[in-house]
């Protein structure tokens, strides 16, 4: 009996090595993911520089939001919806020697 | 759980116009490819028929040629006419577009799909292989002017599009002159010259942009062609110019970001 949960001890040690081993390897032989640049804000936050009098006015944050809608509306924008690509259909009905 | 209730009740009633907006496209969308899938489905046996009858030649596989021919052409026109109410409502639902505009290409639309009832109604009284082939080139003929009308439809849903970005800009454009107006007592000299360049430059990307949906709106109402190759070369010019025009926006709109960092930021 203790022979017995010994030796099923025993393989489940060597399958989890095995396992382990194997899981390592295939890891290893896997291509790297290709870093993403960080790109590179084109305008960086002036973080040291004094806000000016009206960047606190609702006028102001109201503008500043409604340009920052804009742009967001812009890149949303899809010129061609593709669902709407004419239906292709057969013309002719191919009896030839009518 | 009254409290819930209500706010359930009211959350629904909110959101209840939001759905039907959108379904109706939607479900005219789910139509047009149901009836796609039929119109495949009547080709393929049409096909299979005409094969053998064009080879045999006998009683059987004409009747059979007849018979799926007309269930075929039925098909083709149910499958053009649910793209042809996908156009329309999708015109329904383009915020950017006038009243005016939606109306011109929906009666477009309208007429294209009456030729289509009509051509429907010959169908059903096709008696042999000669009087389909003489009704279906019929739809034939018309063809290209449906087509021309089809790509007319797309391009005023894409300048529809695009108007809406615009009225958008605008009105952005008249907040910014408004707010360097505001501000302009306690800005330098030299910080005003140069909002002014900056919102002038602004202006004139919207002008580049009016310029180009002008040439877009002329090429459109003269779109035609001897072929369906010979309109779509046409229509990808049009969208190249429709894609140059949201350029235009796009620039401008980054000048507007740039003119609101000035505008936020002491010297």
């Amino acid at each position: 009996m203790l022979k017995k949960i010994l030796y099923t001890l025993l393989v489940l040690f060597l399958g989890g090595w095995v396992g382990f081993w194997v899981n390592k390897t295939v890891k290893q032989i896997k291509p790297s993911t290709p870093t993403t640049a960080t790109p590179i804000n084109a305008q960086p936050t002036p973080s040291n520089r004094q806000e000016s009098a009206i960047a606190s006015q609702s006028a102001f944050l109201s503008a500043q939001q409604s340009v920052a809608s804009l742009a967001a509306s812009l890149s949303t924008l899809t010129i061609t919806d593709t669902i709407l690509n004419p239906p292709a259909v057969e013309l002719p009905l191919g009896f030839s020697d009518k | 759980m009254k409290a819930i209730l209500s706010l359930l009740i009211v959350l629904v009633i909110l959101l209840t116009p939001i759905t039907l907006v959108s379904a109706t496209s939607e479900k005219a969308y789910q139509d047009y490819l149901f009836q796609y899938d039929q119109y495949r489905l009547k080709l393929n046996n049409f096909k299979v028929a005409r094969t053998e009858y064009l080879k045999f030649k006998t009683l059987l596989a004409e009747t059979t040629a007849l018979d799926t021919v007309k269930a075929m052409m039925i098909q083709r026109n149910s499958f053009l006419r649910s793209y042809l109410l996908l156009l329309t409502e999708k015109l329904n639902e383009n915020q950017g577009l006038t009243p005016i505009d939606k109306q011109l290409y929906q009666t477009l639309i309208q007429n294209e799909n009456t030729f289509l009832v009509n051509h429907t109604q010959l169908i059903s009284s096709i008696g042999s292989i000669s009087d389909a082939t003489d009704i279906s080139k019929q739809l034939e003929s018309h063809y290209l002017i449906l087509y021309a009308g089809i790509r007319q439809t797309l391009t005023t849903l894409s300048l529809g599009e695009l108007m809406k970005i615009n009225t958008q800009y605008k009105n952005n454009f008249e907040a910014l002159q408004k707010l360097a107006e505001i501000n302009k007592a306690s800005e330098t000299p030299e910080k005003q010259s140069t909002i002014d360049r900056w919102l002038l430059q602004i202006n004139n990307k919207q002008n580049l942009y009016q310029q180009k949906v002008e040439q877009i709106l002329m090429s459109n109402s003269q779109l035609k062609g001897n072929s369906q190759l010979e309109m779509d070369e046409l229509f990808v010019k049009i969208q190249n110019n429709l894609n140059e025009a949201k350029q235009y926006l796009n620039e401008g709109t980054s000048f507007m970001q740039e003119l609101i960092t000035l505008i936020q930021y002491k010297e």
